[in-house]
């Protein structure tokens, strides 16, 4: 299953002078993105690929967010409407574990059963990500990677 | 006449009747006892008005779990079953309506404690429900079947306005375009509070 090439950040509701988004496109893990102030509502960030793929599964690592969920479109449309969901919102941490500021950097790995079938079976060349965070005004959140994978390719399963 | 209707016409009178809460306190122990008779790790919430503390009942609505059964696994019948074939056995269900894979419908009647025997007069017959949830549904559904209807309304709308949709099986956050997320890990009623930031309310004070 090849990892899909993110090629630039296109935009993102803000981002941590040291954490920026761009931190994203880089495989180094333990480089993250985080937004500029703890306590907002919701953050996200849009993702160009390197060009239109299928994805096949996602893993996320988080940084502080209680919800994530991940849309797919194309830089072709115009309106930002026309993002779809490919991962519906999915829990990372409890309102307790939020509160208290314990695991904050879970990794959770999403095959091609977990994600939305229409979407999936479709090419996309963005990414939008949204994180949200109500238990706690505290923490400045985001998430610490993505990684997007393209189904694995015909030789490779013919060979296995 | 269907086997239905003639047990709505064999306890018609005794059915109108209202069940007091000194009776439905009783049936409670005696179900909770007897559960943990059948398998410690039943649990079973006797849910509706009663719950919130109504001094009299119309009928009994129990809801039932147990660890072994979930919203991923098989459908596990037996263990419903278990239960009413070991109620009827003590002589507490006296007769059925129905009996599904998860949903037992039926009439029960306290017996008589012996030293009562000869001045009591016998327990009239009662509706009896018997619901067997998934283990990760199970306290959706108890905050459902506790009601008040008005109550959960209320939830609901809130719910909704913090971004969650909530019904009687799973709470699900919404995504920015309103399309449900994964249902949430619930392992009690005041998880599902917690996730919509509302201050617990005690069954009692769930009228609205």
């Amino acid at each position: 299953m090849p990892e899909l090439k993110l090629k630039h950040v296109v935009s993102c509701s803000s981002e941590d002078n040291t954490h920026k988004a761009d931190n994203l496109l880089s495989s180094d893990t333990y480089r993250k993105w985080k937004a500029a102030r703890p306590g907002e509502k919701q953050v996200s960030v849009i993702l160009q690929l390197e060009k239109e793929e299928q994805i096949h599964s996602i893993d996320i690592g988080n940084e502080g967010s209680a919800f994530i969920e991940v849309l797919v479109g194309h830089s072709t449309s115009v309106k930002d409407q026309d993002f779809e969901v490919l991962l519906v919102t999915s829990s990372f941490m409890s309102p307790t574990e939020s509160r208290n500021g314990t695991n904050t950097n879970r990794v959770r790995f999403f095959g091609p059963g977990q994600l939305v079938k229409a979407q999936s079976q479709e090419k996309w060349d963005r990414v939008k990500i949204v994180c949200s965070q109500p238990y706690s005004k505290t923490i400045a959140y985001g998430i610490s990677f993505i990684k997007l994978h393209s189904p694995p390719d015909g030789n490779e399963a013919l060979v296995s | 006449l269907n086997h239905h209707q003639q047990i709505g016409l064999k306890y018609f009178e005794e059915f109108e009747k209202r069940i007091p809460r000194s009776e439905m306190q009783k049936m409670e122990a005696l179900i909770l006892k007897e559960l943990d008779i059948v398998d410690p790790e039943y649990i079973g919430t006797i849910c509706g008005s009663y719950r919130r503390g109504a001094e009299s009942s119309g009928d009994i609505d129990i809801l039932l779990t147990h660890p072994d059964f979930t919203s991923q696994s098989e459908k596990q019948p037996k263990l419903l079953h278990a239960v009413v074939d070991h109620l009827e056995s003590i002589g507490f269900i006296t007769d059925t309506l129905s009996k599904g894979d998860t949903k037992f419908m039926g009439v029960c009647q306290l017996q008589k404690e012996k030293e009562e025997e000869e001045e009591e007069e016998e327990s009239l017959h009662r509706r009896i429900d018997i619901r067997l949830i998934p283990k990760d549904q199970y306290y959706c559904g108890v905050l459902y079947f506790t009601g008040s209807d008005i109550f959960n309304k209320n939830m609901r709308t809130h719910a909704l306005e913090k971004g969650f949709t909530l019904n009687e099986y799973t709470i699900r956050p919404l995504g920015v375009t309103g399309v449900a997320g994964e249902p949430l890990l619930v392992d009690s009623e005041k998880d599902i509070f917690e996730y919509i930031q509302w201050k617990y309310r005690e069954p009692k004070d769930r009228s609205e």
